[in-house]
């Protein structure tokens, strides 16, 4: 997957490839055709095209390119291969770099170094030798692109690994959520709650309404702080706007390989289906896209429906070895080390993006400067009119996506990055240390992180499509762990409020905790909240109601009645801008869903104190829809 | 506009406001309602009045918790006058490309006698017809460049009017059929939604409010009927279905003030030109404004709706219209009967700004410390005292009690003329009698002996004089 590069004067001599291809018939004189006319649009290696375009399997081309080249195919001789790697040798190199430039270095003889690599012509891979071992011969032999990941996969595996899982957390310890909570926190936790209880012993009136208004105080401030938000966002077009006429225009030959990570996990066939279908759907050169599939060591279902799905040759899987924390983050951590990509994005198996969700990516990574870490597509729901479930859930995420997101980026404060659909600078994301696989929101967490380094994140005008939660049980399933997430989130970056606030200002800090942790905090006291009033609605008792203040009566009530009202005005609106018509109305239930959220907010508590590492799997494939119309 | 610049001239307009709004409080030039409001923030505050959980029930809300927050009723005006006039100027200058033109215009619209008029004596009104204006601003907006933040603020203007006036309801029609005009031809689906997306904030602010009064009182429509806290209530009326004959009577005198609206229904130069028209009567009509009008929405309506793209043709009548307005706005607003010009004492022969006039003039006779029992539903007009501390009004938590132990507690009585005290008083004296008022002392108060003799204006044949008791 290179860009196109000049051949070399012996290379140039030689019988023209496609026609070897075709002498040997492994494709037709109309393949040959159509590939020369995507060679002429993309720039591409024409022998990368017919094998994207599966008219040939990736070991034929490169036995016909050996062929043509007079090298060595090697790709039949790894296990014995493997014997006489250089191990001195290897250490002079990173699993990442022999990803990227695809070359394995064999061994090293007297000013002779023996490499395998995909690329021979690659002058980006002579440029590294060159640079690592000036005045050395190279001696290269042929390998398809996925023998040198088997080999950078065999010998590296445990050291990728270490790196995916405690990378992070040994580098920038201060970064991580392997630890919970620190020392100072446990303290003024406890501390607090001390104070609190002794209080409520002495006077548990005043220690009841000392709590009623600061609960109330931190709502009022959210409040107004989404409202702020979502005014914003409303106003901006959802982001960063790429039109049409834009895309038409991006030439194919300037467009860079882009890597998409897939992490799956126990997902049934039907939905690895859809997502391969989605992939190839894309409207970017399949020889541009480097497609990675991470699969568990132990999901062998997964695997199987994935080799069924009979993805494109583009379409790598990558077993990642067993470990702890079974997370997507270390998957995708894991992953990263093989991408090729000048930038790379994250899909979940059920993900359906707009087709020209790369280009438009790549077109706002262009107009923006390189101090843009990532870009953040709107996610959405297909299957929103399945159950009552997945209409409100679809409201949410509208709200969430197209009002908040880009009210962040509007306001240019960071941004939490949801689920999937970031598009990233590969090389941005490895600087920063790629996702924490301890935090199960490591994408809120690593948009907080890029926003605290001097990275910007932005939103743009393109939808992924998601299979929406239809039951409840998985729904709090998967809401307990976002808020889970963002609670370690708003712990992790409150070690030192201080350096958030030198980093981000006033902005960023009040962004962390009032988005991140007001976001946990509001959903569980909400159900307290809410009970209290349905409380003194039944009974009229007046034991607290005379003794709160005015001005806390009157954050109390603009709380209840201003903040429910926005919460359902602003998710009605935001449906209503997508064109969604059918569920506007829905927006009107809003509250009882907000008390479904608050029961998956406890549970995050709950959690974070028993089980904080524990990524509670989303089931897929429960729409009955099947697909987006 | 620079920030700077805007923020240089919402501190000329303040103090422009400020002394315009001194000059006529100064006379009492004030209207009826924001003697209540005032009052309201002040007193309902007290825990002898009930506390914060009863200013809640205060209608109409919106203006009160302005008057809540900016309890000086002049800094009140001049802080709004100066927001509407930043908002009018920017309007005008996103809707016109002269500059000379964007001074005249907004300068029509900020220094016309009914804007000011109104500023001071019916904010109420004011701040309910910006809304409403502001509504149907983002109406339009939303129909030239549909984006949806329009339809948001849209919804939120008119569901906060009707927290200024309960009549919002009777403006909705005029919204409907114009989102239907402008929308049928794009589905019943997008259609029904932007229903539903401009009055559910209406339905909802109502819903609070009805809600609020439920729980208060088991009637959630006490603020329109019988609830001492609300304005409406107070000049309610006693005739059955008394929504339907408010609403009558609010449509008689505010009936002009709804035309700007129709102007939804123009396009462009055709709304340039209703819009000038309309400049003119306004200007007109109003310039001699009695207090219960709304007119000044006439004139604040022109850089709401006035549209971008119109001619030169029309800007030029706009103008000679414009002029020829103002000028005789202003010779109509400094002729006689104006509220510029009528002197206190004529003025205070009416009602209810006589009652106010009278509650006014008696407040600094009284002893500091002493006990005024008020038997009047109208005590409002009590807003413009100094303090309101030892006065037992209606809503006070032990009125009964000292309505019937008046002997023990309290020094004197402000009794309403027009009605029948619920229980005589016997060891009090009556010592001045006004139009609407009259004052008895208890015969064994201490300030009997204090003071002597009570040198109040007495009302005597039309006129007011210090001569002696009633």
């Amino acid at each position: 997957m290179k860009t196109p590069h000049k051949h070399s004067d012996k290379a140039a001599s030689l019988k023209p490839l496609g026609e070897l291809l075709v002498e040997k018939e492994l494709i037709s004189q109309e393949q040959l055709q159509e590939a020369l006319s995507l060679q002429q649009e993309s720039g591409s290696l024409l022998g990368e095209i017919i094998v994207a375009q599966g008219w040939i399997k990736p070991v034929f081309l490169y036995q016909t390119i050996a062929e043509q080249t007079e090298l060595d195919y090697a790709g039949h001789e790894l296990e014995q291969l493997i014997y006489q790697v250089d191990r001195s040798l290897l250490d002079r190199f990173n699993p990442e770099q022999m990803s990227r430039f695809v070359f394995f270095p064999l061994k090293s003889g007297a000013g002779n170094i023996e490499i395998l690599t995909a690329f021979p012509n690659d002058p980006a891979l002579d440029a590294l030798f060159n640079e690592h071992f000036p005045g050395y011969s190279i001696e290269k032999k042929l390998v398809t692109p996925y023998e040198v990941d088997w080999l950078v996969y065999f010998f590296f595996q445990d050291a990728i690994l270490s790196e995916a899982t405690t990378g992070l957390l040994y580098r920038n310890p201060a970064e991580s959520a392997a630890r919970v909570f620190t020392g100072q926190q446990i303290i003024g936790f406890f501390v607090c709650a001390a104070l609190v209880l002794s209080w409520a012993f002495v006077s548990p009136r005043f220690a009841f309404l000392f709590l009623f208004t600061v609960f109330n105080c931190f709502y009022f401030l959210n409040i107004l702080f989404k409202f702020v938000l979502s005014l914003a966002g409303a106003g901006y077009k959802a982001g960063e706007h790429i039109s049409e006429d834009e895309i038409e225009g991006l030439r194919q030959d300037q467009l860079p390989v882009y890597t998409i990570l897939l992490p799956l996990y126990r997902e049934p066939s039907s939905v690895v289906q859809q997502l391969t279908h989605s992939i190839q759907k894309m409207d970017y050169p399949l020889e541009k896209l480097d497609v990675i599939y991470l699969i568990e060591k132990d999901d062998r279902e997964t695997l199987e429906a994935c080799h069924a799905a009979r993805p494109p040759y583009t379409v790598r899987f990558l077993v990642v070895p067993p470990g702890l924390p079974k997370t997507k983050p270390r998957a995708c951590n894991f992953g990263l080390t093989f991408a090729r990509g000048e930038f790379l994005t994250i899909f979940d198996a059920e993900d359906m993006p707009e087709p020209t969700q790369l280009k438009k990516a790549v077109l706002a990574f262009r107009r923006h400067s390189p101090n843009y870490a990532c870009f953040q597509a709107a996610l959405n729901y297909y299957n929103h009119s399945q159950n009552f479930l997945t209409r409100l859930f679809t409201l949410e995420y509208s709200y969430w996506f197209d009002f908040m997101l880009p009210g962040l980026f509007a306001l240019n404060l960071p941004i939490p990055l949801g689920g999937t659909s970031n598009h990233f600078r590969t090389t941005v994301l490895r600087e920063l240390g790629g996702w924490d696989p301890f935090n199960v929101t490591e994408d809120a967490d690593l948009g907080m992180r890029a926003s605290y380094r001097g990275y910007k994140i932005g939103v743009f005008n393109s939808t992924t499509y998601e299979e929406a939660n239809s039951r409840i049980t998985n729904w709090i399933r998967q809401r307990s762990r976002w808020l889970k997430g963002y609670l370690q989130t708003f712990l992790v970056h409150n070690r030192r409020p201080l350096h958030v606030l030198g980093a981000s200002g006033w902005k960023g800090w009040f962004t962390l905790q009032f988005f991140i942790g007001g976001t946990t905090i509001g959903q569980a006291a909400s159900l307290v909240l809410w009970g209290l009033f349905t409380f003194w609605l039944v009974t009229r008792a007046g034991f607290f109601v005379p003794h709160i203040p005015a001005p806390v009566l009157y954050i109390g009530s603009f709380n209840l009645f201003f903040g429910n009202f926005l919460g359902i005005y602003l998710s009605m609106l935001a449906v209503f801008r997508r064109g969604s018509y059918s569920l506007t109305a829905y927006a009107l239930l809003n509250p009882l869903y907000w008390l479904l959220a608050s029961v998956a907010a406890w549970k995050a508590v709950y959690q974070l104190f028993s089980r904080p590492f524990y990524w509670e799997k989303t089931d897929h494939g429960l729409n009955q829809q099947g697909s987006r119309q | 506009m620079k920030p700077w610049l805007t923020l240089l001239l919402a501190v000329l307009f303040f103090c422009f406001f400020f002394l315009f709004s001194t000059s006529l409080w100064s006379n009492l030039l004030v209207s009826e309602e924001t003697l209540f409001l005032l009052y309201q923030s002040r007193a309902l505050t007290m825990p002898s009045m009930g506390g914060a959980a009863t200013s809640l029930l205060v209608y109409p809300s919106l203006p009160f918790f302005g008057t809540f927050l900016f309890p000086n009723p002049v800094l009140y005006s001049a802080l709004l006058g100066a927001v509407l006039a930043v908002v009018v100027i920017l309007l005008v200058q996103q809707k016109v490309t002269s500059t000379s033109f964007q001074v005249l215009l907004a300068a029509a619209v900020l220094f016309s006698p009914a804007f000011l008029v109104d500023l001071v004596q019916q904010h109420v009104n004011l701040l309910f017809y910006s809304l409403l204006l502001l509504a149907a601003l983002f109406l339009l907006r939303y129909r030239e460049t549909s984006g949806v933040q329009n339809c948001f603020l849209m919804g939120l203007c008119l569901g906060t009017a009707v927290y200024c006036r309960w009549e919002t309801w009777w403006v909705t029609p005029l919204f409907l059929l114009a989102l239907v005009l402008f929308f049928r031809e794009e589905g019943i689906g997008k259609l029904g939604s932007l229903i539903l997306v401009t009055f559910f904030p209406l339905a909802f602010f109502s819903g609070v409010l009805f809600f609020i009064n439920w729980v208060s009182s088991g009637n959630p429509l006490f603020f329109l009927r019988d609830s001492p806290f609300s304005y409406h209530a107070l000049r309610g009326s006693p005739l059955p279905f008394p929504e339907l004959h408010m609403f009558l009577r609010w449509l008689r005198s505010s009936w002009p003030a709804l035309i700007p609206f129709l102007a939804l229904f123009f396009h462009d130069r055709l709304r340039a030109l209703f819009a000038a028209g309309f400049l003119f009567i306004s200007f007109w009509v109003t310039g001699g404004i009695p207090l219960d009008t709304s007119s000044a929405s006439l004139t604040l309506s022109l850089p709401f709706l006035f549209p971008v793209r119109s001619g030169t043709f029309f800007r030029t009548v706009f103008l000679i219209l414009l002029l020829v307005g103002l000028a005789l706005g202003w010779w109509r607003a400094t002729g006689a009967d104006s509220p510029f010009t009528v002197p206190p004492d004529q003025y205070a022969l009416e009602y209810p700004a006589g009652k106010s006039f009278e509650y006014h003039s008696i407040q600094n006779l009284f002893p500091d410390d002493s006990v005024i029992l008020v038997i009047d539903r109208d005590y409002h007009f009590l807003a413009t005292w100094s303090s309101l501390s030892h006065i037992v009004v209606p809503e006070h938590r032990l009125y009964t009690f000292y309505l019937f132990n008046p002997g023990s507690l309290v020094d004197y009585l402000i009794i309403n003329r027009e009605r029948e005290p619920p229980v005589s008083f016997s060891g009090f004296s009556r010592i001045w009698k006004g139009r609407f008022l009259e004052i008895f002392v208890n015969e064994h108060s201490r300030y009997l002996h204090v003071s002597g003799s009570f040198p109040f204006p007495c009302y005597k044949g039309g006129k007011y004089s210090t001569t002696g008791r009633g």
